[in-house]
């Protein structure tokens, strides 16, 4: 049985940084883009993943500048979802101030 | 050091489960398309470490490394008795210091072997210890000749130290069942 658990800041993080990105970031962008380090972020894109919050696809270089990487993209469900944790951290404006794991 | 941290990841990979080897290897993959080597390293050295945080968490578990570093503690009180008893010339003192040491050698052997009974010695040996402290601050005991205030620090800190150990027992039993749920 899967746990309905509220997603942390750092989930937010990445959600927020991948709603903005229509065709989707490569793991380095969005490290950079999110500020977390790489073994905090991949595991949570699992995570993401396996809950079909966000789709990866493989990138496949046109050119021979190295292997093909994969591309994190948003699906609805994610964007749906994230809609309703982001009115749910209005509604509640100490849970937004502290920016506590939710 | 690129290669080491990739070789490492390889085998964590190896080690885990597919679902955590595909995000290695994501990430192993990507590491190829940072172009500075500083920068690549950073970025593998904190994929190493997650992925050996969740090897150990899948091979020691949450409760065995709570045992571990409760037993850590427990022998470093031993050591740090034993040290002490070795080098007091004082009797008394010796002798507190020694009773201190079988009692701590207990509660080692006790979180190793029974976890449980060690949240009842940690029990009793604190109410004990707590009530001597309260006894050597009357004066129903003919003590006279020993240094008391030393006897009744011996016996708070005892006293003062079993109740961490009863906290530790206790919620390493509540991470086993809260792992099994």
């Amino acid at each position: 049985m899967t746990r309905s658990r509220k997603p942390s800041n750092a989930t937010m993080r990445i959600l927020n940084c991948l709603v903005g990105n229509v065709d989707g970031l490569h793991g380095y962008g969005l490290m950079q883009d999110s500020g977390l380090a790489s073994g905090t972020l991949y595991p949570i894109l699992k995570r993401l993943s396996d809950r079909g919050w966000l789709v990866k696809k493989w990138d496949t270089p046109s050119d021979d500048s190295g292997p093909p990487r994969r591309i994190y993209k948003l699906t609805d469900l994610g964007r749906k979802n994230l809609e309703g944790l982001r009115q749910e951290q209005m509604a509640d404006p100490i849970q937004l101030k502290q920016g506590r794991r939710v | 050091m690129t290669k080491l941290l990739d070789s490492f990841l390889k085998f964590a990979a190896t080690k885990l489960d597919e679902s955590h080897a595909i995000w290695i290897e994501d990430l192993r993959l990507e590491a190829r398309h940072i172009p500075q080597g500083f920068q690549r390293q950073r970025f593998l050295w904190s994929g190493t470490k997650s992925a050996f945080a969740e090897i150990l968490r899948k091979s020691v578990g949450p409760k065995r490394m709570g045992q571990i570093l409760l037993n850590v503690a427990l022998v470093l009180f031993c050591f740090v008795c034993l040290v002490v008893t070795m080098n007091l010339a004082d009797a008394a003192m010796k002798a507190t210091f020694s009773i201190l040491l079988i009692i701590y050698g207990i509660m080692t052997g006790l979180s190793i072997f029974r976890l449980k009974m060690m949240k009842r010695a940690a029990q009793v040996f604190g109410f004990g210890f707590f009530f001597l402290w309260v006894l050597f601050g009357t004066s129903i005991l003919p003590l006279t000749g020993l240094n008391i205030e030393f006897l009744r620090a011996a016996s708070i800190e005892a006293a003062a130290i079993m109740m961490p150990l009863y906290i530790a027992g206790s919620y390493l039993d509540w991470v086993e069942v809260a792992d099994a749920a």
